[in-house]
């Protein structure tokens, strides 16, 4: 197949200058509000009078002036200069960067969720979107297998600290003091930065022979100190952890509680559920596999949801239906509210679409064909000189595989960083580099289930070339990428003290302190 | 059982069927890796999902039935950390730009400029408005925000006390009680119109002093800098929350003499949501030892190979993917997209637009005082000048089940959503740039008129 028009892309690149230097007259332009000149004399004599000794005078105040028409040519060319989900693959591992569909964001601004104060959802006159809430609430618990579940962590990681709190007050409450959250060397870096964020201290368990837990490490640490473990499955290395009932009932046995990193659950829609598992506490990623979008960073939201007992510890609220109401509820042992309100609803209705149009006859389907993708791309790169697949070579990924090219690094000094700059120029976005640690110059690509299958194939055409290319003439690699809007960045200087430029007051500070210092 | 769905989101579904030896062999082996009892278990218990629903007008009717109603934003007086804000038709439309809605963290920084560009100018005008040199590009709201500009005054300071204004929003506060079961602080409370409250002998252990503006039930602080000077007195960190609409009319925290600046973000023309998600503002004044204990993304300006001006996220080893337990905190995913919103709109409003828009806040506040006022039994325990939000109780109707009932009528009556009920019998109320002074007007009179009708409907 060929792929012609695509090895000639080029990102936009428009040297777009910073907000602060679009207006070059100086002269006074508004972009949101007719202010009438006699309107503003009356308010800045009333501000005085009200603010008196606070009052902020306007040439204090350094924001730029821009008409309307300035700003939004001035974003769109900014936005020009990105790359998501809607331009073509982004098949970074461990963030499951799948289609946001357009009907959900559409139900979102259709219906006014913008213009809802959360006391209507508080005192309940937000009917409809409190049984969205109680919806999913039921379906989450089908999907994940266990008893409970609460909405409102804003991210994944604020799942991850609910349930590192849970586990905490769990354990304070039996009157015992466990220090140690076990979190194999696979994990998401979140992991252990939630163990640490509740004063837990991590213990890590290492990765065995064939990619999983290994079992006599995790034995020789059990004990009475150890409060739980965090764990993924299938893991970061697209493996199922085929050991982990055994695993789960190791921990319970020595008193300490099991959390399941859910954030990516595509590897296992339909096929298993953590609860089943043997798990205590779960976080799903709503942001990933129920396809609420990124949105360059955020926003997300993450659900817990838990079993038995720990249901009595659950963050913030649970919907509940009471005399043909639904209402907010809270459990009596909770840890309490991890943002300020309810949950992220916008997020919220991306999952309650997702799930109602793939429905029960169709979910299954959403993790055979991200593991399908995936293993298709592994079969098209097997064999690739200088690229190995760490742990069980011949055993199936499920939603990600990472590859390492250490052998390539060695033969050629192309790194994976290089690699991954190079296929931004084919036009696709680059795999996540140097994750999981236990990798080295690790690649993790996850397709999921809504990438076509001539990108699969495109993407690992790309990657041969670039490999190629590494022999050939491995200094094209180091020079790349060439069609995006700039070419490779200075860390240094963004890093380095005297260079340091987080805003633009900074830097005129520093710019300030520099000429005095020369004076 | 290989994929057969046909679905407009699975675009391989059917290619499948046709590499059938890969497809077939593949599933198979994947039956062999996962324990048959948890295949088994899961198709059970996925059996109570609901039927999908096909075709997309289906879809959507469905959902606009379960979601869709009439929501006008200015018939909306409920108070606290949200209140209705303008959303510009601007930066609704630019936010929902795939390139802006459907990108990633921007890790990859040479195809992502215009992430990163936006981002930086995010937190210099953010950085403006405070006066502080560092804002970084966001967390998930006002409240976890502050919880974390308590984390950094633990990891740089001595103690293990907070000192928190009287009074403050009790949804604020709650978050901070969570956060302080896994940092291990202890709350206290002064009286936020008394510094010399605040005892120096006695407070020795306090790690760090919480100042807002404005107080929580609307009244502007004017006590900032003495406060901000006494926390520096006791040996505490000044933490400021502060709102950054505020911010553009009154002293800035940054020049009264704060550490750390915090805020909530929906001010500057976010949507409600119904509370989540918003945009909690982060910022520290330019001290080394502040700056690397930051949590969250930080954007920086560099150059490129070629020389050209380019953006990138900078000093990373604050976060978890490479610190890990030994991050400033666990958070990744934040809200970058209201951070791009929020700088959106801070570029349409500008320096004039912002100080407009406060200056039309504090006035529709003081109406709605005055207004309000005129009520019989109506006790107001905000202090003039106020700025948004405005606390009163109602002497005849105050357990729970009677202002919910009061409340309910106002919505079922009249459409209008009265006020966040804050503790107790403390009702919030607010009043923004989207009410017109009639709009408050009515306000009252139609208040007025529930609290007489669920007066007498309870006595009757
Ligand atoms: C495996 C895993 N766990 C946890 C997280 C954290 O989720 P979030 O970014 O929503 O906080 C992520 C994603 O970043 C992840 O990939």
């Amino acid at each position: 197949m060929k792929f012609g028009k695509r090895t000639e892309f080029r990102q936009t690149s428009w040297d777009e200058p910073e907000i602060f230097d679009l207006n070059e007259t100086g002269v006074q332009r508004v972009g949101f509000l007719t202010v009438e000149d006699n309107e503003v004399l009356e308010r800045e004599a009333s501000l005085m009078q009200i603010l008196g000794d606070k009052y902020r005078p306007p040439d204090e105040l350094g924001l730029p002036q821009n008409s309307e028409v300035e700003v939004v040519r001035h974003f769109t060319r900014l936005s020009q200069e990105a790359y998501g989900v809607d331009e073509g693959p982004v098949p970074l591992g461990s963030c499951t960067m799948k289609y946001n569909p357009r009907i959900a964001w559409r139900v979102i601004t259709r219906s006014g969720l913008a213009g809802v104060h959360p006391s209507s959802i508080e005192l309940g006159v937000e009917q409809g979107l409190l049984s969205m809430l109680y919806e999913l609430q039921e379906w989450f618990k089908s999907i994940t297998g266990m008893d409970e579940c609460s909405l409102q962590p804003p991210a994944g990681a604020s799942g991850e600290l609910a349930g590192i709190l849970m586990i905490k007050e769990y354990h304070k409450d039996r009157g015992e003091e466990r220090e140690y959250i076990l979190v194999p060397d696979s994990a998401h870096g979140t992991n252990p930065a939630s163990a640490a964020m509740g004063r837990f201290k991590v213990v890590r368990i290492p990765t065995g022979p064939d990619g999983t837990v290994d079992i006599g490490s995790l034995k020789a640490v059990l004990d009475e100190s150890v409060a739980g473990m965090m764990m993924t499955n299938p893991n970061t290395l697209g493996l199922f952890e085929h050991k982990v009932l055994e695993i789960t009932k190791l921990v319970h046995d020595a008193g300490g509680l099991l959390y399941y990193d859910g954030a990516n659950l595509n590897g296992i829609l339909g096929l298993a559920r953590p609860g089943d598992m043997g798990f205590d506490i779960v976080h799903l990623n709503i942001h990933k596999t129920f396809s609420a979008p990124h949105g360059s960073g955020g926003p997300g939201a993450g659900v817990v949801c838990a079993k038995g007992e720990l249901s009595r510890y659950l963050p913030g609220y649970i919907v509940e239906e009471s005399r043909g109401e639904f209402i907010l509820t809270r459990r009596d042992r909770s840890v309490g509210d991890m943002q300020s309100f309810y949950a992220n609803f916008p997020q919220m209705v991306y999952a309650y679409t997702f799930i109602l149009s793939y429905g029960k006859q169709g979910i299954a389907d959403v993790g055979l064909n991200s593991i399908l993708a995936t293993n298709y791309f592994i079969k098209k790169i097997k064999g690739l000189k200088g690229v190995s697949i760490p742990f069980s070579p011949e055993t199936p990924r499920f939603h990600e595989v990472v590859i390492s090219l250490k052998g390539l690094v060695s033969e050629t000094g192309v790194s994976a960083e290089d690699v991954a700059k190079y296929l931004l120029d084919k036009g696709v976005h680059a795999p996540t580099v140097y994750f999981p640690l236990i990798v080295e110059e690790a690649l993790m690509i996850e397709f999921t289930e809504t990438e076509t299958l001539e990108n699969v194939k495109y993407y690992a055409e790309s990657l041969r070339e670039a490999i190629e290319k590494a022999y050939e003439n491995p200094e094209e690699l180091k020079q790349s990428p060439r069609n995006t809007s700039v070419t490779r960045l200075d860390y240094v200087r963004a890093n380095h003290p005297s260079t340091l430029t987080p805003s633009r007051k900074y830097e005129i500070m520093r710019e300030r302190r520099r000429s005095s210092d020369a004076a | 059982m290989v994929g057969k769905t046909l679905h407009p989101w699975l675009p391989n579904a059917l290619n499948w069927e046709r590499e059938k030896e890969f497809s077939h062999t593949l599933v198979k082996s994947l039956m062999n890796i996962i324990p048959r009892k948890l295949v088994e278990k899961a198709m059970e218990g996925y059996e109570s999902l609901p039927d999908r629903i096909n075709e997309p007008w289906s879809l959507e009717r469905h959902l606009m039935s379960v979601l869709g109603k009439t929501r006008a934003y200015e018939r909306v007086f409920a108070g606290g950390i949200v209140c209705p804000h303008y959303v510009h038709p601007v930066v609704e439309y630019l936010i929902s730009r795939g390139e802006y809605l459907t990108s990633y963290t921007p890790y990859q920084p040479e195809i992502s400029q215009g992430i990163l560009q936006t981002l930086y100018e995010y937190q210099s005008l953010l950085a403006e408005l405070y006066e502080v040199e560092v804002i970084n590009s966001g967390m998930y709201d006002g409240a976890t925000a502050l919880a974390e500009a308590i984390g950094i005054a633990l990891r740089v300071n001595r103690g293990k006390i907070v000192l928190l204004p009287q009074y403050m929003n009790s949804r604020i506060e709650n978050v901070l009680k969570t956060y302080s079961k896994a940092f291990e602080f202890s709350i206290k409370h002064y009286d936020p119109l008394d510094p010399d409250s605040i005892d120096d002998e006695r407070d020795d252990e306090v790690t760090a002093l919480v100042v807002e503006n404005p107080l929580s039930n609307g009244t502007i602080n004017s006590k900032t800098k003495e406060l901000y000077d006494k926390a520096h007195s006791i040996g505490a960190l000044a933490i400021s929350f502060t709102d950054p609409l505020l911010a553009s009319v009154t002293k800035p925290p940054g020049i009264e003499g704060a550490d750390i600046v915090v805020g909530e973000g929906q001010s500057l023309g976010l949507p409600m949501n119904g509370g989540g998600p918003l945009l909690g503002i982060l910022g520290v004044r330019d001290d080394k030892r502040l700056i690397r204990n930051l949590p969250g993304r930080l954007v920086g300006k560099t150059l490129d190979r070629n020389g050209r001006r380019a953006y990138t996220l900078i000093l990373q080893t604050r976060e978890q993917h490479i610190r890990r337990e030994k991050a400033t905190s666990n958070i990744t995913t934040n809200t970058a997209l209201n951070a791009i919103g929020a700088a959106i709109s801070l570029s349409l409003m500008g320096r004039e637009g912002i100080r407009s828009v406060a200056w039309r806040v504090l006035v529709n506040t003081s109406i709605l005082m005055e207004e309000l006022g005129r009520i019989k039994g109506l006790d107001i325990r905000t202090k003039k000048p106020a700025f948004k939000n405005v606390m009163y109780s109602i002497n005849t109707v105050q357990d729970r089940a009677s202002l919910l009932m009061l409340f309910r009528h106002m919505h079922d009556v009249h459409g209008i959503i009265p006020f966040s009920i804050e503790k107790d019998d403390a009702l919030l109320s607010c009043a923004t740039e989207v009410h017109s002074k009639d709009d408050l007007v009515k306000f009252a009179q139609f208040l007025a008129e529930g609290i007489s009708s669920i007066t007498r409907r309870r006595s009757s």
